[in-house]
């Protein structure tokens, strides 16, 4: 027990990029749950199951890219997937963002935000941080949710492609 | 913080600090745990920030996620953090990746469930059960972390 009662280096564990599959295997398995799970989620790609399960088994979930970049560089070809739309430029969250007064990306992260989930926007962009920020002064009614929720698209909102991870 | 590094990150964690996040995303294969660090301590320093104030996620990467690799993997982190612990530790991807040439591919034989119970040999957790066990009632700590697995402990 010594080596244990030295460790402590993390307070919590998770995982990232989990599948329920790979989540149960876990629970099925191990003593301790993980805390968190780290997931790919945005407008276009929201993982309600995913999402769903995890928040039962009390697995926090943090949205990573929910923002969806246009296009990414594969960590492992160096190949530019093909570009996707923007749910930055779709009409729905325009109306929204225009209705409340806030920009399209703050309509975004406090949507997110409402379902749950916590967001990890990333930006160098000095006013992009500020406005990534700037999401606790309004709120989505039920109305802008469900309207929000219909632009899940399934497998083909997918940015990040892990086909090589086997999940 | 996937693909900043540099001073231009170094301006965008003062700019965020300043604004009012605290809750910063890193991992190994970022390779920019030392900008992290290196922000975070000149913070703490200028006592503009207890360590308790930030929560810091890391990862440990995909590359190094064999078991016996975790120890040394968090260790390097917390080094490069230059932090005594990180507030939660995240398996990147839950397969173990080899190089294959310029690529990177998924080891079909890697077990992501033995990586799973190195890192909890990592966590505070078995601090925590090791107190459990000895009866110093430290579970009630336990208790502030809503995420640490308390369940399993109170059995």
């Amino acid at each position: 027990m010594e080596k244990q009662y030295d460790a402590g280096r993390a307070r919590t564990v998770g995982v990232s990029n989990c599948s329920i599959k790979k989540i149960q295997r876990i629970l099925d398995t191990c003593r301790i749950k993980p805390a968190n799970n780290q997931i790919e989620m945005h407008a276009y790609f929201q993982q309600p199951e995913l999402v769903d399960f995890c928040h039962k088994n009390g697995i926090t979930v943090v949205a990573f890219a929910p923002l969806a970049p246009l296009s990414y560089f594969s960590y492992f070809s160096g190949e530019e997937s093909k570009p996707k739309s923007s749910a930055l430029e779709d009409e729905v969250v325009i109306t929204i963002a225009k209705k409340h007064s806030k920009t399209v990306v703050q309509v975004i992260l406090r949507f997110l935000l409402q379902l749950g989930v916590s967001t990890i926007p990333k930006s160098v962009t000095p006013a992009r941080v500020r406005e990534n920020y700037n999401v606790f002064d309004f709120a989505l009614d039920v109305g802008d949710m469900n309207k929000l929720q219909t632009l899940h698209a399934g497998e083909n909102g997918r940015v990040f492609d892990l086909s090589d991870f086997a999940l | 913080m996937l693909q900043a590094e540099g001073e231009a990150l170094e301006k965008a964690l003062e700019v965020a600090l300043e604004t009012g996040y605290r809750h910063i995303d890193t991992a190994q294969r970022y390779n920019n745990e030392e900008v992290v660090g290196k922000v975070l301590k000149r913070w703490f320093d200028a006592g503009k920030l207890k360590r308790e104030d930030v929560f810091v996620t890391t990862k440990l990467s995909y590359t190094t996620s064999y078991s016996e690799q975790v120890e040394e993997s968090l260790k390097a982190s917390l080094g490069k953090l230059q932090l005594d612990y990180v507030d939660l530790y995240l398996i990147h991807v839950p397969i173990t990746c080899i190089a294959q040439g310029d690529y990177l591919v998924g080891d079909p034989n890697s077990d992501y469930i033995a990586t799973w119970k190195a890192s909890i040999h990592q966590s505070l957790l078995m601090v925590l059960i090791y107190k459990t066990l000895s009866g110093d009632g430290e579970t009630i700590r336990c208790g502030q972390s809503q995420n640490c697995g308390c369940l399993q402990l109170q059995h």
